[in-house]
């Protein structure tokens, strides 16, 4: 990455930012500070307010109330057209009617850049989206792909402050969404620029993001690195969304124990209140129980799915359904019964 | 089963093509039996392409319907993106709107303009001043169409907002995304709209009549002077108007194209 590139990069910050549709809060009190450098998710399933404060942000949504900073400025009320973020959509919103090279231009041209550093500007972006000597292709000739890296090229091209980036791999086929993952995660990386991500994919937001914003019903449930979500979710919600979870009601009976899908679990490490108890697939361990044998806590084998690098199992424990993924060299069998092993400090206790 | 319906096809066809054959026929005739052409001549075709007034009324048409429907097309393209933008609920009221020049007979349109407008400050009853706006309003509904379906093909909101982003003012966005991008559309659904530009007799009549002779006008004339010749011009508005449509199948044809690539 060559030094033109680096930009300076500024905070973005959200001051309980409010907005209601037909008297339904999309966005309810919502802060949020993005550091300079710092690459930051909204994370939630559709209709959960990310996407109405990414586009805060951008200036397509005024908030009814709150405040919106980026860097030192108060953008609030400022037009979209002078707020100088670079936008990045879902369906790429390229310009039909342009080029590649028009495309990103496009910025420059309406910022009035001389003939020859529009030029350069132009292929020094091409060059680092990866789209060497596409500069004169029809972008309806593209692939999703290349158009998301043009899409890209377009929006960084104007040395925007900040990066907004809404659902940019949603619409691509699993393999380049893997790719251009990578890509955009190192790219956001050399360029040293702030952006904020909008995604439902907890894949997407874990692996590219700094930090993670778990957003429900327009507000914040959690936020925080991708590994607090994933060890410590803060609630039942968190614990669904962000990676698979085994999540059971549990009673507190006193001593340390806990009575979960009809069976009588001890675990010391935790406070004993009723609420619920969760427990990841992975953590799970299953030995095979000879005719006859009991375990405190143990379960029938109702599906096995092999996935190449381990295998699902499908449980009944009691009369609730377990998930565990287990090592791929142990072979068992439908309708087996199995003894469950869960270290006593991986059960983590929710409320309900 | 194939059979019935290539009968019905047959049928359909014949229907429509026969009265352009039959005037084709007609249009080469010179003299007629009770059912048949006796004799052929190319007298009708030379006569009316040897007249100056009808090269001269057929570039007046051509003015009309090109600036009605390119004025009609400039109103309505920033109408209908300040509409998407700012106040989709307004987009039905707006459709119904455009089919009001639908609704009212031209006479009665006609004999409003001219009470308007042959007195002053607006003395321009008998111009052509008069007319192509008259016209821009009665091809209105087919070019609403045209612009309507050609901004629901392409995603206009999303498209302003990326301009937006990029620091481009509402006119920029007009004039550099959303005419370019609708335009193809535009053109190939306008094409309704021109023919009905092309064709239109009642205002044409009325509002200006031989002051700024038009085609059809021309043709009204023509037909109580000469059948044959009158025949040769419907002929040639035919051809014209097949013409420009196979013009317009192709523009669309090749967007079919272009959102094949995209699939793929």
């Amino acid at each position: 990455m060559t030094n033109s590139n680096a930009i300076s990069s500024v905070n973005i910050k959200l001051e309980n930012i409010k907005k209601t549709y037909n008297g339904k809060a999309a966005v309810d009190n919502v802060s949020l500070e993005v550091k300079p450098g710092e690459m930051v998710s909204l994370l939630g399933p559709s209709g959960c307010g990310k996407t109405t404060t990414l586009r805060a942000v951008a200036g397509f949504e005024i908030p009814d109330s709150g405040r919106v900073f980026i860097g030192d400025q108060d953008v609030t009320k400022v037009a979209a057209e002078q707020r100088r973020v670079g936008m990045v959509f879902q369906s790429y919103a390229l310009f039909p009617n342009l080029s590649v090279a028009g495309n990103i231009a496009f910025g420059l041209r309406v910022a009035g850049w001389e003939a020859a550093k529009l030029k350069a500007r132009v292929s020094e972006l091409l060059e680092v989206v990866g789209l060497h000597g596409f500069d004169r292709r029809s972008v309806l000739t593209l692939s999703g792909g290349q158009r998301q890296r043009v899409a890209l090229a377009r929006a960084l091209a104007p040395n925007p402050r900040v990066l907004l980036l809404d659902e940019p791999l949603s619409a691509l086929d699993a393999k380049i969404r893997a790719e251009l993952r990578t890509e955009l995660r190192r790219l956001q990386l050399d360029l040293g620029i702030t952006t904020l991500l909008v995604t439902h994919d907890q894949e997407e937001a874990m692996s590219m993001s700094d930090r993670v914003v778990v957003m429900n019903q327009g507000r914040i449930e959690q936020l925080g690195t991708p590994r607090d979500l994933y060890a410590t979710p803060a609630s039942p919600f968190v614990a669904a969304f962000v990676g698979a979870m085994n999540l059971m009601p549990a009673e507190a009976l006193g001593n340390s124990s806990f009575r979960v899908s009809g069976q009588k679990v001890n675990i010391p490490n935790l406070e004993n209140k009723s609420g619920r108890l969760g427990v990841r697939p992975e953590v799970i361990e299953l030995m095979p129980l000879e005719p006859g044998q009991t375990a405190p806590l143990q379960a029938v084998i109702e599906l096995v799915t092999y996935l190449g690098a381990d295998q699902q199992v499908i449980l009944k424990v009691g009369s609730d359904t377990w998930v565990a993924r287990v090592e791929n060299d142990q072979i068992f069998a439908r309708g087996q019964h199995v003894a469950l092993e869960i270290p006593s400090n991986a059960w983590l206790w929710l409320p309900i | 089963m194939t059979f019935l319906r290539r009968g019905i096809i047959g049928l359909l066809l014949a229907y429509l093509l026969l009265p352009i054959l039959m005037t084709l026929v007609y249009s080469l005739s010179s003299s007629w039996t009770e059912l048949i052409p006796k004799a052929f001549s190319l007298e009708a075709w030379s006569n009316l392409f040897s007249d100056p007034k009808f090269w001269a009324d057929g570039g007046r048409s051509l003015i009309l319907a090109f600036s009605a429907v390119a004025l009609s097309i400039f109103f309505l393209v920033p109408t209908l993106f300040a509409i998407t933008l700012y106040a989709p609920k307004l987009s039905s009221a707006l459709e119904f709107f455009s089919l009001w020049p639908f609704v009212f007979p031209g006479v009665i349109m006609a004999v409003g303009l001219i009470k308007i407008f042959s007195t002053p400050p607006l003395a321009i009853s008998g111009t052509p001043w008069l007319l192509i706006p008259a016209v821009t309003v009665v091809v209105m509904p087919y070019a609403y169409r045209a612009v309507a379906n050609a901004f629901e093909s392409s995603d206009v909101r999303q498209l302003a907002e990326a301009a937006r982003s990029l620091g481009a003012s509402d006119l920029q966005i007009l004039a550099w995304v959303i005419f370019p991008t609708v335009l193809p559309g535009v053109l190939s659904g306008g094409v309704l709209a021109l023919s009905a530009a092309f064709g239109e007799f009642s205002l044409a009549q009325l509002l200006v009549g031989s002051s700024w002779e038009t085609l059809p006008y021309y043709q009204y004339l023509t037909n109580s002077q000469d059948g044959h010749k009158s025949a040769a011009i419907s002929v040639l508005a035919f051809a014209i108007a097949w013409g420009l449509g196979s013009f317009a199948l192709g523009l669309r044809s090749s967007d079919n194209l272009k959102d094949a690539v995209t699939v793929a």
